[in-house]
Order: structure tokens, then sequence, then C-alpha cells
């Protein structure tokens, strides 16, 4: 009976996972998103703010981004950690925050994907390389730097 | 005779002037001859760059400093540090040369450390995909574009160099959160700027053929005179 009970939760929590993982929640304009920092040229310390390189986007024209609501910072850490830098040499050295109004406001959209979970992107940037680099100045100021130490 | 002792606005006592490469001090020269004028001035404590002084904006003029009158040809704002700023004017100046003073030296020392890190810069970014996602490599011809960007730029606060994922190389300067300009050089092609300034923002793209484009300096001179929030 034991052994049923426990294959029945394992099954159930294992449909509850997949089923998180192929439907991503439903975004909220107060919803904070995190840009994990892996280089030290993305925020100023002692300034205490991100810098513009933090959210300039890949070649592919998208920023990469993590979900964090209802997250505390040792479970962002843990979420970088097993999904940006897996890798024990990388350093994570904190994160960026950004509400999603604030993305959407610069014409921006972020569209996500659960892949891996909690993911998401910045799409929609512009060609022009100026127009690119004032929308990546305007999120950066906009977000707030968390510092892992 | 007052011609070798020059005073800019503000109440700075001494000016170093000097032509190109001069490093004779107290000697009289042609009075007609183009000369450079290396020289500081307070930092101005206008909020607008329009306040400025003229001569610090105009591209060729005529500015009267200590009751001497002179025509140059162009200025350029060498760097700035603190309250102070120094200025080069080229032009007809009926004055001397003079020794280079700390401040100038500091900023040529400054310029020549950015020239070794943008080295740096290359040799590490030049290879395709040096991000993880697709990078595209800094090449020899953005590496030397630069370079003439980095000789023509003004030493204004701390300048940052670093590479983008399209390949092409960021003078960045900032202040703040919202003082700050970014200048993007590629191996053709334009240059592409953008900044916020407060609650104000500008961007573009200006040809570039050796020399700063004029809407470039003048953001950097803003951003110089920008009052912290």
């Amino acid at each position: 009976m034991n052994s049923l009970r426990r294959f029945v939760t394992t099954f159930f929590d294992w449909l509850r996972n997949l089923w998180s993982r192929e439907r991503p929640r439903e975004l909220a304009a107060d919803e904070q998103l995190a840009r994990f920092l892996l280089q030290s040229n993305q925020f100023s310390a002692t300034k205490g703010l991100v810098k513009r390189r933090a959210f300039t986007p890949t070649t592919k024209g998208q920023t990469s981004v993590y979900r964090i609501q209802g997250l505390q910072p040792e479970g962002i850490y843990r979420l970088g950690r097993r999904h940006v830098a897996p890798e024990p040499t990388k350093t994570i050295y904190g994160w960026g925050t950004v509400l999603v109004r604030i993305v959407e406001a610069q014409g921006l959209s972020v569209v996500p994907d659960n892949r891996p979970p909690r993911h998401a992107n910045i799409e929609g940037w512009p060609n022009d390389k100026d127009e690119q680099m004032l929308l990546a100045h305007e999120l950066a100021a906009a977000a707030s730097l968390a510092l892992w130490s | 005779m007052a011609s070798n002792v020059l005073q800019l606005p503000h109440g700075l006592p001494e000016v170093p002037v000097a032509r190109p490469g001069e490093r004779r001090p107290g000697s009289l020269q042609d009075p007609h001859a183009p000369m450079t004028l290396v020289g500081r001035v307070r930092r101005h404590e206008s909020r607008s760059p329009q306040d400025l002084p003229d001569f610090l904006l105009q591209p060729t003029g005529e500015a009267k400093i200590a009751g001497l009158r002179g025509v140059f040809q162009r200025q350029t704002i060498l760097g700035q540090r603190d309250d102070q700023r120094l200025v080069m004017l080229v032009g007809q100046w009926p004055l001397v040369g003079n020794e280079p003073d700390a401040l100038e030296v500091e900023i040529q020392q400054a310029r020549v450390a950015s020239g070794a890190h943008l080295d740096e810069l290359f040799r590490a970014f030049s290879v395709d995909d040096w991000d993880g996602y697709g990078a595209r490599a800094v090449t020899r011809a953005t590496l030397e574009r630069a370079h003439t960007l980095l000789r023509v730029v003004p030493m204004i606060t701390t300048l940052e160099i670093g590479a983008d994922p399209d390949g092409e190389i960021t003078f960045e300067w900032q202040r703040g959160p919202r003082a700050v300009l970014t200048v993007s050089v590629g191996e053709a092609g334009p240059l592409s700027y953008a900044g916020l300034f407060g609650p104000n923002k500008v961007h573009g793209a200006e040809s570039f053929i050796g020399e700063l484009p004029k809407a470039i300096r003048y953001n950097l001179l803003r951003l110089a005179s920008e009052p912290l929030e």
C-alpha cells in the first residue's frame, strides 16, 4: 500500500513538473526579471549600478533573463548556478533586476520559454545600434543591482 | 610684459602655452604663427552645456582671454579632473611656450593606458563566439579605428572600453545611472552613440573620418557638466 502511495505521489510530482515546464505562468507587469552578471564590467559595485553591457542583446537579438518572483536571494543564486553558470570556475557576481513593465515601456517584449525553468528572453530589439544601446541604457538605469558575496 | 603669462577665465593664475611638441618654456614666439594653447579652466557650474563659454563649444572662432585676443581654428577638450578642465586651442595667439603640467601628463598616461587596453581587448575578442552566444570577432580594422577614436576623444571622466557582441568596440563614460554616454565603433561606417542625461536621452550615428564628430563632442561636454542626481 505504501509503495503504491509513493508511486502515485511521484507520478503526480512528475506530471506537475512537466506541466509547469511546458506551460509558463502568465507574465505580470510587476513581475521581476533577473539578468545574471557574469562579468565585472557589467556593473559598478562602488556606484551601485548595473551597466548597459549587462542588457546588450546577443547577435540573435535576445537578452536572456530569469523570472524570479517568489524567490529569495539564495534561490536566485541557485537558479543561476544551475542553469547559467554551472561550471564552478565561473563567477556569478550577482544580478540586475528589472520589472516586466519597464521592459515593455521601451517597446521590447518579454518572451517566457521556460527552458530552462523560469527562463525568458527580452526580444524586439531595434536593428540600429544607437537605438539598441539607448534601450539597453534605459533598462540598466532602471535595474537594481544585487551582488552575491 | 604680459604676453608670456596667460590667464583663462574664472581666475586660474597660469596657462601653459605651447606649440605642438614645444617643450621650451618662456621664449617669445612669432605672434602670428599657429600655436597650441593648453590651459585649464575651472569646471563650469552651469546645468546646461549651452551655458558653457563659447570658446569651449565652437569649432572655430575668436576668444578673448585675460585681455588678449586670439583666433582659433579648432579646440579640443583634452580632459577633466575634479573642477579643472584642460583645453587645447589651435589657432593664432601672441603667446609663448611652456612645459606641460601635471594634469596634461596624467591625461596622456590615461590615453596610453587605454590604448594598451584596446590591444588586450583585441587579443581576447578577435575570435568568433567569444561570449558563447555567437558574438562576432573584433577585427583588426575595428581595432585600428578604435585607436583613431581614442586619439581624438577628450579624456573626460573615466573611460571604459569594451567589446559588444556585434564585434564593435565601445567607449563608455558613466558618472551615474542616468549620466552616461556610449560611442560604438565598427570596422566601417558611422560611429553610433547613445546616452542618458537625467530625464533626457540622445542617440544617433555620425560619420567618422578621423575627427570626433561635433554631436559626440557636444554630448561628452554635456556629460562632464551634468549634475549627478
